[in-house]
């Protein structure tokens, strides 16, 4: 996560939880949404079938978490794992692999922000 | 209105068919308020809550990346159900590239909805087809309704119709005397003889219901003949014979002046038997003398009822025969000679048609 003005992850979750807001959802709702996110197996499933050389596997992880970020407006784990799951779904394990690495410490701020809430 | 379209109407139910826990609650979220939620984690499960719950389902939200079975294998499944014109489905995937798009529309899914989300946005798609379809239902729910009273006043037309041929029969029939019921008679007897017998093959139930009515009017002529030789009691002269013989012609130029009766199905029943009721198989009947098979079944059947029931009935100008001596009359070719056909289906009947008779007179009674 980076820029000029970095926010902080206070404001970050705050951020995400305007844009659900802003597509319709309540704010019960969006919190509550957002505290199953922790929860979610899709980022385990996708180191361990990477780890595991199983590309469908890690397709189908990757292409799930893809969606439930956007469906949770996590928006920089999202652009995270778009073009992770977009390089699965081509069969292009090397570039996935390098993706996910980059990914690791977007998904560790995530988790860090929503504890904010 | 039906069990089935009263329960469609009343359908308030979305399933999810998604494997993903947030995603599922991102979608139940939007619609949770509305309407009732089944949950599906994959599309084998998801199959088997539609088929147990169709008749409740208003609308289907189908992810497509999914374990076990995925969406557009579903959607297969459900074309080949014919679930897809009766519910709509909406495929949510996160990659809504034109192939996956054209091969969802191609098998008749209701939209694509592409991931993320927009939860205003997606609720107004569904919520929008979802009235759609509840009007249709309603509307076909009431053409169904106005098709129904169609067909009952249809009958209820038909039975008047019915009822004043009856009438006129009935009537003309009073003139010479005769019970009312004689009519009534050759309708049963035509109508047994046909359905009952290998004499009525070839012949619809349609069809035999028409030559039944039809038999009706076998008389009507006789309104033409004066009530000096309609109801006299004694032998008939040659001359007044040659007056009576009539009947059958005058009958057929009758139905025939009457345009409505023209048009009626069983027209050509009626005016074929009023004209032969009173031809015989050797050619020696009136008023053409046509010969075997040139006669209509029809004709045939009526005219042998028509003797039966003259035989047992007391006429102006004889006594009531007993069953036997009439049946034994008919076969010894007594009162002309008849299709032997006919003879044999007379024969394997004729129980059945003198229970008529019996039962009637112990409903009079």
């Amino acid at each position: 996560m980076s820029g000029a003005l970095p926010l902080s992850p206070r404001e970050r979750a705050e951020s995400w939880l305007a844009a659900l807001e802003n597509g319709g959802c309540g704010r019960q709702t969006a919190l509550r949404l957002l505290a199953m996110f922790p929860a979610d197996e899709s980022y385990l499933l996708l180191e361990q079938a990477l780890a595991a050389g199983d590309t469908d596997a890690a397709f189908q992880a990757a292409h799930t978490l893809k969606g439930v970020c956007g469906n949770l407006c996590l928006e920089e784990l999202y652009r995270a794992a778009a073009p992770l799951s977009d390089a699965l779904k081509r069969g292009d394990t090397d570039t996935a692999t390098r993706l996910f690495e980059e990914m690791r410490p977007v998904y560790r701020e995530t988790l860090a922000a929503l504890e904010t809430l | 209105m039906t069990e089935k379209s009263k329960s469609l109407c009343d359908a308030d139910t979305i399933l999810i068919v998604e494997d993903n826990d947030i995603n599922a609650a991102v979608l139940a979220d939007i619609f949770d308020k509305d309407y009732r939620i089944l949950e599906a984690r994959n599309g084998r499960l998801g199959l088997q809550v539609l088929e147990t719950h169709r008749n409740r389902i208003c609308a289907v939200l189908l992810d497509v990346v999914m374990p076990e079975m995925d969406g557009i294998e579903v959607l297969y499944k459900l074309k080949e159900k014919g679930i897809l014109t009766q519910i709509p489905v909406f495929l949510i995937t996160g990659d809504p590239n034109n192939t996956v798009m054209r091969e969802a529309y191609g098998l008749g899914v209701m939209d694509v909805i592409g991931k993320p989300v927009i939860p205003f946005i997606v609720k107004r798609r569904v919520e929008t087809v979802i009235e759609l379809f509840r009007a249709r239902r309603r509307l076909e729910n009431s053409v169904e309704r106005q098709q129904s009273e169609i067909v009952r006043q249809a009958e209820r037309i038909a039975e008047l119709n019915w009822g004043m041929i009856e009438a006129l029969a009935t009537a003309i029939e009073f003139r010479s005397g005769e019970s009312g019921t004689h009519v009534r008679r050759i309708h049963d007897i035509t109508e047994l003889i046909l359905k009952e017998t290998a004499l009525g093959k070839g012949y619809s139930d349609e069809e035999i219901r028409q030559i039944a009515l039809a038999s009706i009017m076998h008389d009507v002529g006789k309104i033409a003949v004066g009530d000096a030789i309609l109801n006299k009691p004694g032998r008939l002269t040659p001359e007044e014979f040659e007056i009576m013989k009539t009947h059958t012609t005058q009958g057929a130029l009758l139905l025939e002046k009457i345009p409505q009766m023209r048009k009626h199905e069983a027209f050509r029943y009626a005016y074929d038997i009023a004209l032969h009721h009173h031809e015989r198989w050797d050619g020696r009947g009136y008023p053409e003398g046509l010969k075997g098979s040139a006669l209509s079944v029809p004709a045939q059947v009526v005219s042998l009822a028509d003797v039966y029931d003259a035989l047992v009935s007391k006429r102006v100008y004889k006594d009531a025969f007993g069953f036997d001596k009439a049946v034994g009359m008919i076969q010894n070719g007594e009162c002309g000679v008849f299709n032997p056909e006919l003879l044999n289906a007379f024969a394997e009947i004729e129980p059945q048609i003198r229970a008529l008779y019996l039962n009637g007179e112990r409903a009079a009674e």
